[in-house]
């Protein structure tokens, strides 16, 4: 074998090794999007006052009010949704989980994240972490909220998986929502970080 | 004033002492011998008389050091002795004690008699020559004060409290504790932890202790306070308990507890279990009987079972739960029920009437257990009058030769049923089961479906539960609309828990249309239907998600005709009304038809609708044959699924 002969298969074997195929099969950048819209919506406080028009004329509704009087816009943020990857958050099921816990954050669950009786886990749950300033009956029936909440949201980072056709990412799934509920914990929320040890936000 | 005089004075004033700090086990007729002080010192002056002793011991078990009193008048000592308003203190443990104290004694006539009390008069204690027994007068006392003059508090942590109000009488001839009134507790509370707390338990206690054999009886009236043991919840305002207790020496350092707890309204629990002094525990037995459940799922029962998914529980009748200890703690467990009913709405659980008994064993074969029932509803699923026999030992069950379940006019008969590895992820069950014919028209009643004809009957595959999911083996096979259906990879998630799903791929075929139709009152078309629905999930009861077509096969001697009313109602399916009933076609009844195919793939509640020749948003759902000849096109290929349905299941109505 001629040196060229030789110089070209050594090229060809570093060509070969410096081939790597990398496949990604989890769009983690959608899940996160996916899972940032829904704990929005879970955690959006629901206003106690339908006639409330306080932030009427406040710089977020007229920024608000210009992008959607933007007929551009119009096309624009539909070609936008499009592109994305289809994340499903709309299921029966992820609907029927999402309204529950809205229901629950709003008739007690946010109260027990603002005064620090419950706090965020580090595997996307909610623990009761300090009732020792309550009663004892209202200690068993956070046993029973606690308990409600993370069935809903066991259920709910299955079904998420499931819907988009990959049960294999219920854990992949369940990370993104743990950073999400953590980011968009209020401050003076409790969370559990990734040592165990619970933070104050 | 001899030694022994003396001696058996101080011995008084000892038991006194003694028995402020709990420790009563001192006898005023022990031998002088039995006593031994140091340092005794006595100064007597016209402002008062006061002795200090380095040391007051008996028999080197019980021991005051620094002990001090000081009687504020000059004192005589012989013949006689009396002071009033004097004080003592002593160290007893790591404790100092102060108290006040009357005494007086007559040598002469060898009469004396001791009262001491706390500054406050919260525990006054009274002795005297005439009797054996010290009165002890509680009024108020706190029993953290109680508890640090026994030096029995725990050095850290919390402190349990309470106020105390009764009367003690303590005989130290017969060696012998007695209330002599039921001493009364207010406020007693407690937090071991989070998950541990009595707060605010009032009630009576009243005791008996035998000195000598260590025996002691005691009943405690609980009737106000609440108590959190773990998951267990109970307001004793709402559920007042008497508990009896007996505690006795069994062998060395083993005492034998027997325990009654019982709510006159719905339960006894009675516990006997071998404790030692690190309360280290053997041989427990326990039985629990609520004679009127009802009341007792409204006190304990039902905040327990929020916590797992099943609040809103109702009961009523009688159970009994036992558990005795044979080779290990609580290995042996016996429940049985009369006529005991359950209902659980959310969850579509219930009982009517259950009686028998369930036998369970950890190590071993328990004896075999049996189940009678009137009614019994397991997540929708209606079984009716029935009984059943099995075995439940370890983590094995097995069902005792065959059964069978009757469902509406049908049965589920089961040959075989055997499941292993009950308290794992994974449970291996084996079943061999036959669904018996059950009418469609009952179940569809049932689900409140549109009434279909036909019955429903097949085999029953294996099983296994993994976590919360329980998977069909093998394929379920089934005989109705007088075709063949076959549901294939079948599961079952959460079944008892949230938003319950069945999942399963469907495939069907040589369904009779003529059955079909009449069933949903569609109109008639006749024919075979093939078809198959893969992927199907129904969750909550509503269909999540599938990928489903249906289509005729052309079999000989059937004919494939369909009706003008089947046409107009597959025409309202688009929303067009009087397809055909405006055109001269409404003079024939009914039309053949070449092929039918209609297919539905269904996501986020968005059905994308297809058929024969499908061509951009054009499909054909029926393509005629013969003369006159009709087909029907659909150009909507994306529709609402519930809207679908809703025009499907109402279309006779149009």
């Amino acid at each position: 074998m001629n040196k060229w002969s030789k110089s070209m298969l050594l090229f060809s074997f570093v060509w070969v090794a410096a081939c790597v195929t990398i496949n990604v099969y989890f769009p983690a950048a959608e899940v996160e999007n996916a899972a940032k819209e829904f704990v929005e919506d879970v955690l959006q406080e629901q206003p106690t006052n339908d006639d409330d028009q306080s932030n009427l004329l406040d710089e977020t509704f007229m920024r608000q009010l210009a992008v959607n009087m933007n007929p551009i816009n119009w096309f624009i943020g539909t070609a936008q949704a499009q592109n994305q990857a289809n994340i499903d958050l709309s299921s029966p099921a992820i609907t029927a989980l999402k309204n529950k816990m809205i229901e629950r954050m709003n008739a007690g669950l946010r109260g027990y994240l603002d005064s620090g009786v419950v706090g965020f886990t580090r595997d996307g749950l909610v623990e009761a972490v300090d009732v020792s300033q309550l009663g004892l009956k209202e200690r068993q029936s956070i046993k029973k909220l606690v308990a409600d909440e993370n069935r809903d949201r066991d259920a709910l980072y299955r079904e998420m998986a499931v819907a988009n056709n990959h049960p294999e990412w219920e854990a992949q799934i369940r990370d993104a929502f743990v950073k999400q509920w953590i980011d968009q914990a209020k401050s003076g929320w409790l969370y559990q970080a990734a040592d165990g040890q619970w933070v104050k936000k | 004033m001899s030694f022994a005089n003396k001696n058996k004075y101080i011995a008084a004033f000892l038991q006194a002492l003694c028995c402020l700090s709990a420790s009563c086990a001192v006898h005023a007729n022990e031998s002088a011998d039995a006593w031994e002080l140091t340092g005794l010192s006595m100064t007597s002056t016209e402002t008062g008389t006061s002795w200090q002793l380095e040391r007051l011991s008996w028999r080197q078990q019980w021991q005051l050091s620094e002990v001090t009193f000081h009687c504020p008048q000059p004192l005589g000592l012989y013949p006689s002795h009396e002071c009033a308003g004097g004080e003592v203190a002593f160290v007893f443990g790591a404790n100092t004690h102060h108290f006040k104290l009357d005494a007086m004694a007559d040598w002469l006539r060898n009469t004396w008699s001791v009262a001491l009390s706390d500054f406050a008069k919260t525990v006054t204690i009274s002795l005297d020559s005439g009797s054996t027994q010290a009165q002890v007068v509680l009024q108020q006392l706190p029993l953290s004060t109680l508890l640090e003059m026994a030096a029995v508090l725990p050095a850290a942590g919390p402190q349990p409290d309470a106020q105390l109000t009764g009367g003690l009488l303590l005989d130290w001839q017969q060696q012998h504790v007695t209330t002599a009134s039921p001493v009364v507790f207010q406020g007693l509370s407690y937090e071991h932890s989070d998950d541990v707390v009595l707060a605010e338990l009032s009630g009576q206690l009243s005791a008996a202790l035998d000195w000598p054999t260590s025996d002691l009886n005691f009943t405690i009236q609980l009737d106000g306070g609440e108590m959190l043991f773990d998951q267990l919840y109970v307001d004793f305002n709402a559920f007042p308990v008497t508990i009896e207790g007996q505690i006795k020496p069994v062998s060395r350092g083993w005492y034998a507890v027997n325990l009654s707890l019982e709510n006159p309204q719905s339960m006894h629990l009675s516990l006997a279990v071998e404790l030692n002094q690190a309360l280290a525990w053997r041989q427990p037995e326990l039985q629990l009987q609520v004679f009127d459940s009802h009341h007792f799922n409204q006190q304990i029962t039902g905040s327990i079972l929020g916590i797992y998914g099943f609040g809103g529980s109702e009961m009523s009748g009688q159970f009994n739960i036992s558990a005795t200890s044979e080779q290990g703690e609580f290995d042996h467990w016996q429940m049985v029920f009369d006529d005991y009913y359950f209902l659980n709405e959310r969850r579509k659980m219930a009982a009517n009437a259950l009686t028998g008994e369930v036998q369970w064993r950890a190590q071993g074969t328990a004896a075999d257990s049996t189940l009678q029932w009137q009614e019994l509803l397991l997540t929708g699923l209606p079984i009716g009058e029935a009984a059943a026999t099995f075995n439940f030992s370890a983590d094995r069950i097995h069902l005792l030769g065959p059964h069978a379940f009757p469902v509406f006019d049908g049965a589920i008969e089961l040959q075989e049923l055997r499941a292993e590895k009950l308290f794992s992820e994974f449970i291996d069950m084996d079943i061999q089961a036959k669904v018996l014919p059950i009418s469609l028209r009952l179940i569809t009643e049932k689900m409140g479906w549109p009434v279909m004809s036909g019955s429903i009957s097949g085999d029953i595959p294996g099983m296994v539960k993994r976590d919360s999911v329980i998977e069909f083996l093998g394929a379920l096979q089934l005989q109705v609309f007088g075709g063949e259906m076959e549901v294939a990879n079948l599961a079952m998630e959460r079944l008892f828990g949230v938003a319950p799903v069945i999942a399963g791929d469907v495939t069907f075929a040589g369904f009779d249309l003529s059955v079909l139709t009449e069933t949903f009152g569609f109109g008639l078309i006749t024919g075979r239907l093939h078809g198959s629905v893969m992927g199907l999930r129904v969750t909550n009861w509503k269909t999540d998600r599938l990928d489903a077509q249906v289509y005729t096969v052309k079999t000989k001697g059937v004919k494939q005709i369909i009706s003008q009313r089947a046409i107009e109602n597959i025409s309202s399916l688009g929303g067009i009304k009087g397809a055909i009933s405006n055109t001269f076609l409404r003079f024939f009844d009914d039309f053949r038809y070449r092929k039918i195919k209609l297919s539905c793939r269904l996501h986020n509640s968005v059905c994308l609708i297809g058929g024969l020749k499908n061509q951009g948003n054009q499909f054909v759902i029926v393509e005629g044959g013969g003369i006159p000849k009709i087909n029907i096109v659909g150009f909507v290929r994306a529709i609402n699924w519930e809207e679908f349905i809703s025009r499907l299941l109402n279309a006779n109505y149009n």
